[in-house]
């Protein structure tokens, strides 16, 4: 912390992140819950810009993630986990998206024989 | 001495970093489990039938509230401002617990209409992710109350600082967690 931080300053910059951090929080809820947005897609994009604004607004005005001296290492570190947790978030949906298609059965087929199993029991 | 100090409280607070981000690769896994599997009820309920959204919006907002608190719990102490800052800690952990407590009345009341985590695949995906952030919440508590007494019987000192450091960066992180979980599990698992 650089010494002409003032007391106020500081706290301001707190509550700057919490009332940002509730605008976005607020929007995306009421255009959701009010299906302003009708495509499935454009619904997912919407709410994951928001979720990722709030997530640089948090690093920022409550983590302070671009402070301190250098080398940032939290910095890189974070990096590195973006990386891992894209290839871990988007690899399982895409293998998953093309086991689900190139499975013999349609997901009709295969819901009505996931239920006839159910009813056998465990 | 004070060098010595600051690299320790430096050294220790790039360690949580580290462990905080394998929790992200974690949560991150879980995320990937609960996508994959949204669409098998199993003839069960959907997200869209057993979400209550305002009540997972005003719990969104007992979260990010304490968080809030948290941080400003942190400048009070640096501001060498020792009852304010006992007394943002302590809302910090009210806040922290109403929060917890809304969870686990949502999950009693899904459990008691026979929606529990064994009855379909999307069940099972939305309790161990959830689940999993209410426990590290749960830990976080108890952590901060731990650290409340700790303060309240001392003297603020660097080493006090230090500790409250530490925790307020595992606060902020579980908050920032929270923000996918309501963003992916609820606005989107719970219309789509």
């Amino acid at each position: 912390m650089k010494k002409a931080d003032t007391y106020t300053k500081t706290v301001l910059t707190y509550c700057i992140g919490a009332v940002v951090s509730s605008l976005l929080t607020v929007i995306a809820y009421l255009v959701v819950v009010n299906g302003v947005i009708f495509e499935a897609v454009w619904v997912l994009a919407f709410v994951m810009t928001l979720a990722v604004v709030q997530l640089i607004a948090q690093l920022y005005f409550f983590l302070h993630i671009t402070e301190g001296e250098k080398p940032r290492w939290r910095l890189h570190a974070l990096w590195f986990s973006a990386a891992m947790i894209l290839i871990i978030v988007v690899g399982s949906i895409w293998i998953m998206k093309n086991l689900d298609y190139n499975m013999g059965m349609s997901p009709e087929q295969m819901h009505k024989y996931m239920l006839e199993e159910n009813k056998k029991g465990f | 001495m004070k060098h010595d100090n600051d690299e320790k409280s430096n050294v220790a607070s790039l360690g949580l970093w580290i462990y905080l981000m394998t929790d992200l690769v974690l949560f991150a896994s879980l995320f990937a489990t609960f996508i994959v599997l949204r669409q098998n009820t199993a003839g069960g309920p959907g997200g869209a039938e057993i979400f209550n959204m305002p009540y997972v919006l005003i719990e969104t907002f007992a979260l990010l509230f304490s968080s809030l608190m948290c941080g400003l719990a942190l400048v009070t102490a640096r501001f060498k401002r020792r009852t304010a800052m006992l007394t943002y800690l302590l809302l910090t952990i009210l806040f922290g617990a109403i929060f917890l407590g809304m969870e686990l009345a949502e999950f009693a009341l899904m459990a008691s209409e026979g929606h529990s985590w064994s009855e379909s695949a999307f069940l099972s995906g939305y309790f161990t992710l959830v689940g999993t952030h209410g426990l590290h919440i749960a830990v976080g508590l108890l952590w901060a109350s731990i650290l409340f007494v700790r303060l309240l019987r001392r003297p603020l000192e660097r080493n006090g600082l230090r500790k409250l450091g530490l925790f307020a960066i595992f606060w902020h992180f579980l908050e920032i967690v929270w923000i996918f979980i309501f963003s992916i599990v609820y606005l989107v698992g719970g219309t789509l």
